[in-house]
């Protein structure tokens, strides 16, 4: 039976090759089988007639594809798949028009692309995966896209002319990116379409903004001996066993130990130490300094040395620090933070001491208190004279990427974990510079200083659903993004909980689950008042302490982070708004969209180009109430009254009774300097500096003892701040608005939507993707 | 000494060309080595700045020949760099040639016992291969180029065995499970331990991956 | 001797001892004291030595480095090679022998040295080749071991050719044989 489909169903073709041979409409004639254009533009999807294609006869071409070729062996299901594949998507024209050998190339290629192994089976998921892909490609039978690969694939088969002068004996022609060899017709592992002019979706930049949930973050483990991140592969569940609470704790150390022996100051070189036998030059100044494992100050009663641990208070209340070989009680009384009054020092935080070692005179131990030197824990003291965070490294240097913005001569040699995908987005290696190119692309700047453009990301903080003028902020904010010209509107919008002002369901001033469900209805009729906006940005909203199911049990106290996100049963009219929204624009493109997502979150834009994290969290209260004091500065002339008369304990004590003293004494400690030096910064923009250090420095969201801040363990690794993000939206009310970049990083802190103290202003935070944020405020 | 590390580096590399495979990627000492490099750099820089460019090598002996001896110092790390790479990346084609695939290659690793086993080969994090990232990015571009060079000739294996075959049919018993597989003119099944008389062609490739035994 | 050859990358990482005629108070790190006085001696490694010794700068033609030879290849080694090749465990001396004996001659002029070298290696090439072919059977004999201990690189290498080869014929002789 003549398989071949009458003329009457195909469709012509538009695209004519130059050459002088009239296009037949029949395909049983030779029309010549065009080499691809590279860039698809617009083709018609032709109609293929589907056969039924025995794998007996495809057996000869798929054995010589695969084996001789790939070196891949079939399987029987393999054969079969593939002969009805084939069968269905390049109809009868198979064999004649090459169309089942470049199918079979590129099935073959991307089975190596995902290591598949030697044998191919029918059932696996990879291949049931390439089929899908490849399907979503087919088009009149032949695989549509970018046609990068193809010249490599066809070239073999079908030498031409034109080809021949590009490939020489069937190597790619050298215009070819490099990167782009593994990936075939632009399709690799991770799906990713490129460059598909016919498919609106991708001229959107929002089709690359993924908002990764803290539960999906895939989690990483650092392994010492490999000094490399791996993947932890047990399934993770909110009550592991105790061995992951230290494994948290281990994790947490090796992580800084390895980013602090990176450090210049902590590297030994023949050539600085070659220096220091020179009397003359000064080249490096620095001698190299060292960590001392807590373990090894046994017997070295008197000896100056520093130590990297975890703050952490003993059963008596003392404080003491512990590293990963033991403990040692610590006293900071007499200690300088380094760099002056530069960060906070709580419990739980990792830190560097420098100081000297006290033996315990009397072996008549205190028992209790941890100095009898059994247990893990030593005996003495530490008397620490300077203390101060491990330093921070740049999100540059981890990835170890190198030259990218030209000269970075003085870059220290990274930690080479360009390769690792840290947030299951594509690795920085891997895909980082395809990314550069599709951003570069899609997501211009704006041309002008003021004009509006799309590159944004709104962030708006704490809105109080329950106090009326929240939402009246809220409804002026967005009608003026609304106001502004079509296709300008910021990429997303970011709204911080807590959306309530009590705990909700927890029988406090807010109400119970009905109370909640109609606030967030309020919301909902507030969107559906900006139906532009719904359809052209991403919501994307985050949960605060009192939401959500979690804040009837603590009842407004830290929830254990990471926490879930608002529960779906709430936010039904919200999703309707967005829906009804889309549906009336008909929308073919990306839809708005609202995400309800984790506390903390990351949003990542172009992979990882960019890493937005999102944490709601009081964190400037909590440092201040658990920070430890540090020694007091000797008192200047005029002010030194004042402190004198709190009585500063001698104990260094993170026990919440002294936390006013600690307080105050900052704050007025903070008055302090901006008399003395000569540093005129204001108090806001000084907070704000220590709090970013601190956060950055630390790279942990949460860095304080399980009782003040719960961290599920086995999740600990969302929380991790490593490599630094691109940028990172701390929305913190107890801390004054502020935007600031530190190491690279840029934290944004909008505070709550309605401005504390003045009525009737609400304030946020816009930020341009890549750039700067900005603090903008407007009157109701 | 300027050129320790890189000495250890090429040692190292001797001792790759001994080998049947291939030990693991020395990360460290390579960026060790670097480091070194830069560093070296850096102080010439430094010796360099207070001339400004106008610096006459006669007049100040000295720091000349601090200078030569930091440059030959970067040269010997460099070549040493290279050399290493350079055998690494020589052992990796014929590899190659010789039908070894990514994966084995990558899978080459120090297993460390117990928990860890089932973490899956080559996941991408490039945890515990004995390859670099970007050494296994070269293989598989290389094993593109070389399945592409070979595909033009579909009727010879280029990478087969350079001994003639006496039979066209030869007898071989199957060591691993693998169910039915295909080969140019029919299908076999594999089951342990059978043995079958088939075309020499077909198996060549299985016998070279370890899944069937010739005999003789 | 190419530029990725490993084999000459550690052969130029051997020591030879040098002496220093100007003062360069920078290079202290060389043997760990604050400078560098004339006359030090000091053992530095080939590739550094080697470009010091041919450096040169300006119009004074005094290089600030002068070179002698190894003591791998000192007057002992030389008589005792030129008594009985045989006897003198290479290895001992260095591993590569005669790569650092033939960077030398590049850079001195010796005949006698040459010569001397010469005369060994083809004498200790003849028995290399005896021991490869006889390798393949037991019983060596103490003395055997012992020479094969003593061989530089570049013998080594042979001898494993030599031994391979011997294998790969015996192998494909009784390939032949069987079918």
């Amino acid at each position: 039976m003549d398989k071949t489909p009458a003329p009457i169903f195909r469709k012509q073709r538009p695209l004519i090759p130059s050459s002088s041979v009239a296009p037949s409409s029949s395909p049983a004639f030779g029309t010549p089988v065009h080499p691809p254009k590279p860039f698809s533009i617009n083709a018609p999807k032709a109609a293929i007639l589907p056969i039924i294609l025995p794998p007996a006869t495809l057996r000869p071409l798929a054995f010589r594809t695969f084996t001789k070729k790939h070196s891949l062996t079939l399987t029987s299901s393999a054969l079969q798949e593939l002969a009805s594949f084939i069968g269905r998507h390049c109809g009868s024209g198979w064999r004649e028009e090459g169309l089942a050998e470049r199918v079979l190339e590129e099935v073959a290629r991307s089975w190596k692309n995902r290591n598949g192994g030697v044998m191919v089976e029918g059932a696996s998921k990879e291949l049931q995966d390439i089929l899908k892909t490849l399907e979503g490609n087919m088009s009149g039978g032949k695989i549509m896209g970018q046609g990068r690969g193809l010249p490599r694939g066809d070239s073999m088969l079908e030498i031409n002319d034109s080809d021949t002068i590009n490939t020489r004996l069937g190597i790619r022609p050298t215009a070819l990116p490099r990167q782009d060899s593994n990936v075939s017709f632009g399709m690799s592992g991770l799906g990713v379409q490129e460059e598909a002019d016919d498919d609106e979706d991708a001229s959107d930049a929002r089709a690359w903004l993924k908002v990764i949930d803290a539960y999906d973050q895939p989690r990483l483990l650092y392994n010492v001996d490999k000094k490399h991140f791996e993947r932890d592969t047990a399934k993770p569940s909110l009550l592991p066993p105790a061995s992951h609470k230290t494994t948290v704790f281990r994790n947490r150390y090796h992580v800084i130990h390895q980013r602090l022996l990176r450090n210049e100051s902590f590297q030994t070189s023949s050539v600085t130490s070659s220096r220091k036998h020179t009397l003359q030059r000064s080249l490096s100044n620095q001698q190299s300094l060292r960590i001392t494992p807590i373990a090894n100050l046994l017997g070295r009663h008197g000896s100056n040395h520093m130590l990297l641990g975890q703050l952490n208070i003993l059963p008596t209340g003392d404080l003491a620090i512990s590293d990963l070989t033991g403990t040692i009680a610590l006293d900071v009384s007499q200690a300088v933070a380094i760099p002056d009054d530069s960060a906070w020092f709580c419990p739980g935080m990792m830190v560097l001491v420098d100081g000297v070692y006290e033996e315990e005179e009397e072996s008549v131990g205190k028992g209790l208190s941890g100095s009898s030197g059994v247990g893990g824990t030593l005996g003495g003291r530490f008397q620490g004279f300077f203390i101060g965070q491990p330093p921070c490294e740049k999100r540059k240097s981890t990835l170890g990427i190198s030259g990218l913005d030209g000269t970075d001569h003085d870059q220290t040699i990274g930690g080479g974990f360009g390769w690792i995908d840290f947030l299951g987005v594509g690795s920085e290696r891997a895909v980082g510079s395809k990314m550069r190119r599709l951003e570069r692309r899609l997501l211009q700047p704006a041309p002008e200083e003021d004009m509006p453009s799309r590159n944004r990301v709104v962030i708006i903080g704490e809105i109080n659903l329950d106090q009326p003028r929240a939402l009246q902020a809220l409804r002026k904010i967005l009608s003026l993004y609304a106001a502004e010209p079509e296709g300008t509107s910021p990429l997303t919008f970011v709204l911080a909980g807590n959306f309530t002002q009590h705990a909700v369901m927890a029988r406090g001033g807010s109400g119970g689950s009905i109370e909640y469900k109609e606030y967030f209805d309020a919301l909902a009729s507030t969107f559906s008042d900006f139906p532009t906006l719904l359809q052209s940005s991403t919501f994307v909203f985050v949960p605060g302490d009192n939401d959500g199911w979690v804040s009837s049990f603590t009842g407004g106290a830290s929830v254990p982070l990471p926490r879930k996100p608002v529960p779906e049963m709430f936010t039904s009219r919200i999703r309707r708004a967005f829906a009804t929204a889309n549906a009336e624009a008909g929308n073919t493109g990306v839809q708005g969209s609202a995400v309800w997502t984790s506390n903390p979150s990351r949003l990542s834009l172009f992979g990882p180009n960019h890493e937005l994290v999102l944490f709601r969290d009081d964190v400037s209260a909590r440092l201040r109430r658990t920070s430890v004091t540090l020694k007091r500065k000797p008192a200047a002339e005029t002010d030194g009254a004042p402190e004198e008369g709190s009585a500063s304990p001698d104990l260094p004590s993170a026990s919440p009774a002294a936390e006013d003293d600690a307080m105050d004494l900052d704050s007025a400690a903070a008055d302090k300097p901006s008399a003395n030096t000569s540093s005129s910064l204001p108090l806001d923009v000084k907070t704000a500096q220590k709090l970013v250090k601190t956060i950055l420095d630390q790279g942990y969201l949460s860095p304080f003892r399980q009782s003040t801040r719960p961290v599920h363990w086995d999740y600990a690794s969302a929380l991790h701040l490593y490599p630094l993000p691109t940028a990172m939206a701390l929305i913190d009310t107890t801390a004054p608005p502020f935007c600031i970049t530190y190491e690279g990083c840029h934290v944004m802190n909008p505070g709550s939507i309605l401005v504390p103290g003045r009525k009737g202003v609400g304030r946020w935070v816009e930020y341009e993707i890549g750039r700067l944020g900005k603090l903008r405020e407007c009157t109701l | 000494m300027y050129g320790d590390l890189g000495i250890k580096l090429v040692q190292h590399a001797k001792r790759t060309q001994n080998l049947a495979h291939l030990p693991p990627y020395q990360a460290e000492l390579v960026r060790a080595v670097t480091r070194e490099v830069r560093d070296l750099n850096k102080d010439v820089d430094d010796l360099l700045e207070p001339f400004q460019g106008s610096f006459d090598p006669a007049e100040d002996q000295a720091v000349a020949y601090t200078l030569l001896v930091n440059h030959i110092s970067m040269r010997r790390n460099k070549r040493c760099l290279l050399a290493y790479h350079r055998t690494r990346t020589d052992k990796l084609e014929e590899l190659v040639w010789n039908g070894a695939d990514v994966i084995d290659l990558s899978g080459q690793q120090v297993r460390d016992g117990g928990a860890s086993g089932s973490k899956g080969v080559a996941s991408g994090d490039g945890s515990t291969s004995s390859l670099s990232p970007q050494e296994e990015d070269y293989v598989r571009q290389y094993g593109d180029l070389l399945a592409a060079y070979k595909g033009q000739w579909t009727d010879i294996d280029l990478t087969g065995s350079l001994e003639p075959p006496r039979d066209l049919f030869i007898d071989v018993r199957v060591l691993k499970d693998a169910g039915e597989i295909q080969t140019e003119y029919g299908a076999i099944t594999l089951t342990k331990n059978s043995q079958f008389y088939v075309r020499q062609g077909d198996v060549e490739r299985l016998i070279a991956q370890g899944y069937l035994q010739k005999l003789s | 001797m190419s530029y990725y050859d490993v084999d000459a990358i550690l052969t130029d990482g051997e020591k030879v001892p040098c002496r220093f005629e100007l003062d360069v108070p920078y290079l202290g790190h060389l043997d760990n004291s604050n400078g560098l006085k004339p006359g030090t001696r000091l053992n530095l490694p080939l590739w550094l030595a080697e470009m010091f010794a041919l450096a040169s700068a300006g119009e004074d033609s005094k290089p600030p480095l002068t070179l002698t030879l190894p003591p791998c290849l000192s007057e002992q080694v030389l008589a005792a090679l030129k008594a009985d090749p045989r006897a003198v465990p290479l290895r001992d001396q260095s591993a590569y022998f005669y790569g650092v004996a033939v960077r030398m001659l590049d850079l001195f002029d010796e005949r006698e040295l040459s010569a001397i070298l010469r005369t060994t290696f083809v004498v200790r090439a003849a028995d290399v080749g005896l021991h490869a072919r006889k390798a393949e059977e037991s019983g060596l004999g103490g003395q055997g071991e012992e020479f094969l201990r003593g061989l530089d690189e570049w013998e080594r290498r042979l001898f494993r050719r030599g031994h391979e080869g011997v294998k790969w014929a015996k192998e494909w002789t009784d390939n032949v044989k069987k079918s």
